[in-house]
């Protein structure tokens, strides 16, 4: 008998918010509301109770208009904000003895350094995920660089190798990213997502705001790096086109909670919860 | 100069107890973290800022009039700013003054580390203009602060990659970037690499004091103190072949080069090199002339 | 007797329309049936009577409301699919169950040998074995080789369906759901699903139909299910 794809990502009750909280926060905010704010503390409940899991090279879609607590969510998982209540369960995939650690209890070290060899990310905003004054080369090398790489050349040889992989071209490494443009941009993101073959690629609207044929041509590599590599990923958009294409799952949220969450095809051909029918039905 | 009795106007050493006593303080944190900047209340003083405030206090607040003090600028005891330095110290502290580091039990300097390895009982203190190493990479200095308690160096390496490929090798001067204990990213301050080497596993206590940037840190004796470099770019300290002192014939010391004008001359004169440690050369001269009238 | 392969008992579906105040719309009451391995099966009715809703609850692009849908997986032993985790309906689906509608769209800028190779590759075939087989699938379907680099989208609805055709069966699930396998084909290409459901049929696919195409179909069925 088949066992599952290993788990890679089990995520318990994580929740965030920004203000001190009230007894009468939960009847104001939630789904059912118009906002996640409460009109009596001012409290952003930005994540509540999230729950969901992650199998090794799978792809999980996060679906959720701007206020959703999407970015949030993601941001937890890459350990740059630190959650208010919750487990991030993480198993390593390369080996199956491993116990299972919660990201969240980690001290800024250990975050950190699993964050550079584990994870890897990519932003909508190129100036994000990048330092607009290094080169090409030097962006996509900060990672092989925090991991103790100390050989200029043995780098440069790894740079370049990500570069044709995300079809870069290479004889630009020492280019500085403003001679670039939006798309490869983008690629240079994944070019240094990819440095440290994370197990886990975390993608926050990646395709938003580029220009219809730069975004298709991206999303052709990510879904080709997918393929290729069996990755596990995050992918947040607020476009189900852009999901659909990437994602055989998908948990679609509102105002920090997780409204629902099924196989993709199943959120958009049969729609369970009011707002995600309000979402499908507002696909252009 | 030999010990004299302190002017009665100013308290010993012109800054006033309190203002030791948080200097001390701040000191001893340094030298507990090495490397590590710990913010002091930088007093004022009768020079302006930038001009050694930071070193100055330091001095001030360890001196003790049995000290032997030396200060040098550029290597150099006779420029203005050592000689001003110097008579203030006299004038308030009373102590006796030297020239010759091997009889200083403190030295304060700027720019240079004497080409004399410094012993366990002598005390170093640096002048810093600018204090962290990361501003070249992280402007802000509230996230700055963070990289250093993180122990987060990833964007200065990146900063040496980019050195290496902008210029073909580490261009880096002055101010060389060192990791202190294993622990801590140190700007060096405007010493030249050839004196980088002498801060690790040394003798002597290095002091390191910035009045307009209000730090202090320190090097204790035998702390490691690597530059930061690359398997395949290697820290290098500068040297020419057949580099030599026109002074004292020196071929393995730092050296400085200044113009000497001849009206006659095709371009108005010429350059000539010499060791920047003044006081070190002229010892070395006098033992060549004591040596030659021995032959003689 | 052999265990069927799928056993669909009580199947109730509705949908609730939120944005319509709410209405509801059930266009699946109670269904049950058999199909056994190796079994050809046909449902059949007139257009918008919910036949292609039974096959979506089986393959889980709809949930149900009421009902079991029992499945003899391989990989996880007989379950109910209405109950199952998405994890494990992604690998039954990866593995098991595979699915072919005329409305199926294909990735776009991926061309036709890629998307008929693509369930091979999946399975741990070479890539370069996988475009062959994908090759020869290709011309039964009488593709035309010059198209064989070009996508799908941009082919008429006949091609289209004949390339959804070949990647359902090329991978030869246990379970292969057709939704109106025959529509936009002609009576040539009728023919060639014929004789790829026999085909498959034969090699241990059990095949569900759903069609009101039932001159082409119903001499294939062994078992039927009017709606």
């Amino acid at each position: 008998m088949t066992h599952l794809a290993t788990k890679v990502l089990h995520v318990e009750h994580l929740s965030k918010q920004y203000g001190p909280g009230c007894a009468r926060c939960a009847e104001y905010t939630g789904p059912h509301h118009h906002s996640s704010q409460c009109p009596i503390c001012g409290t952003v409940h930005a994540c509540v109770d999230a729950n969901f899991t992650l199998h090794q090279g799978e792809v999980l879609g996060i679906v959720g208009e701007s206020g959703s607590g999407k970015s949030t969510l993601l941001q937890m998982i890459n350990l740059a904000i630190a959650p208010d209540h919750g487990h991030i369960w993480y198993h390593e995939p390369r080996d199956d003895a491993a116990q299972a650690v919660d990201l969240a209890t980690m001290n800024a070290f250990a975050k950190r350094t699993f964050r550079n060899d584990r994870l890897g990310i990519v932003y909508q905003r190129p100036e994000l995920g990048l330092n607009m004054r290094f080169t090409v080369g030097g962006n996509v090398a900060e990672k092989l660089l925090l991991a103790n790489w100390r050989h200029v050349g043995n780098i440069r040889e790894r740079i370049r190798d990500l570069m044709q992989q995300t079809e870069l071209p290479p004889e630009r490494i020492d280019d500085e990213p403003h001679t670039f443009s939006g798309g490869m941009l983008q690629r240079v993101q994944i070019a240094k997502a990819l440095s440290s073959s994370p197990s886990l690629l975390l993608l926050d609207e990646v395709t938003s705001g580029l220009d219809l044929s730069v975004q298709a041509r991206v999303l052709d590599l990510i879904r080709r790096i997918q393929w290729e590599h069996r990755m596990t990923m995050l992918l947040v958009s607020h476009d189900l086109g852009v999901i659909k294409q990437l994602a055989r799952r998908t948990i679609v949220m509102k105002n920090g909670h997780i409204v629902e969450s099924g196989l993709t095809d199943q959120i958009l051909e049969d729609p369970q919860h009011p707002y995600t029918q309000l979402l499908v039905s507002s696909a252009l | 100069m030999t010990q004299t009795s302190p002017s009665q106007l100013y308290n010993f050493a012109f800054i006033d107890e309190d203002s030791k006593r948080e200097v001390r303080r701040m000191t001893l944190k340094a030298v507990a973290i090495p490397g590590h900047q710990i913010p002091f209340a930088s007093r004022d003083l009768p020079i302006a800022r930038g001009w050694g405030t930071g070193g100055l206090q330091i001095t001030m607040a360890i001196i003790q009039p049995e000290d032997t003090l030396k200060v040098i600028d550029q290597g150099d005891d006779e420029s203005v700013n050592a000689v001003n330095l110097r008579r203030l110290l006299q004038r308030t502290a009373g102590v006796a003054t030297t020239t010759d580091t091997d009889a200083a039990s403190i030295v304060q300097t700027r720019h240079r580390i004497p080409e004399e390895a410094m012993r366990a009982d002598q005390i170093l203190v640096l002048q810093v203009p600018m204090v962290d190493p990361l501003r070249w990479v992280e402007p802000n200095l509230e996230r700055a602060t963070v990289m250093h308690g993180e122990a987060d160096y990833g964007r200065m390496w990146v900063y040496m990659y980019e050195s290496v490929v902008k210029a073909g090798d580490l261009r880096i001067a002055s101010q060389y970037p060192v990791m202190v204990a294993g622990r801590y990213l140190m700007d060096t301050t405007p010493i030249p690499r050839w004196d980088v080497p002498k801060l690790h596993m040394a003798e002597t206590l290095f002091l390191f004091g910035a009045g307009r940037e209000k730090r202090i840190y320190a090097v204790p004796p035998h702390t490691s103190v690597v530059p930061l470099e690359f398997a395949d770019y290697r820290f290098k300290v500068e040297y020419t072949p057949g580099q030599q002192c026109r002074r004292c014939g020196a071929t393995d010391t730092f050296l400085t080069s200044h113009f000497v004008v001849q009206p006659d001359a095709p371009n108005g004169g010429h350059w000539v090199s010499s060791c920047s440690d003044s006081s070190y050369c002229t010892k070395r001269v006098l033992a060549q002339t004591v040596a030659t009238e021995e032959i003689s | 007797m052999h265990t069927p392969l799928l056993r669909i008992r009580n199947l109730n579906k509705s949908f609730h329309l939120h944005l319509i105040d709410g209405s509801q719309i059930d266009p699946v009451k109670n269904v049950n049936f058999e199909l056994y391995p190796n079994q050809h099966f046909l449902i059949w009715g007139r257009s918008g009577i919910g036949k292609t809703s039974i096959l979506k609850c089986i393959y889980r692009s709809y949930l149900i409301s009421t009902g079991e849908i029992w499945f003899d997986s391989m990989q996880f032993g007989c379950i109910d699919i209405a109950q199952a985790a998405d994890s494990v309906i992604l690998q039954l689906r990866e593995r098991e169950i595979g699915y072919c509608s005329q409305f199926l769209k294909v990735l776009p800028r991926v061309s036709a040998i890629d998307v008929i190779s693509e369930p091979l590759i999946r399975q741990g075939i070479s890539p370069v074995e996988a475009h062959e087989q994908a090759c020869q699938w290709l011309t039964l379907l009488s593709i035309r080789e010059a198209l064989w680099h070009a996508s799908p989208v941009t082919f008429s609805g006949g091609e289209q369906q004949r390339i959804n055709l070949g990647r359902a069966f090329i991978a030869a699930p246990r379970l292969l759901l057709l939704d109106e396998p025959t529509a936009s084909l002609d009576a040539n290409s009728k023919q060639i699903v014929v004789d790829m459901i026999h085909h498959a049929r034969t090699n241990g696919t059990a095949v569900l139909t759903v069609s009101h195409d039932l001159d082409t179909l119903v001499k294939l069925a062994d078992g039927q299910l009017a709606l």
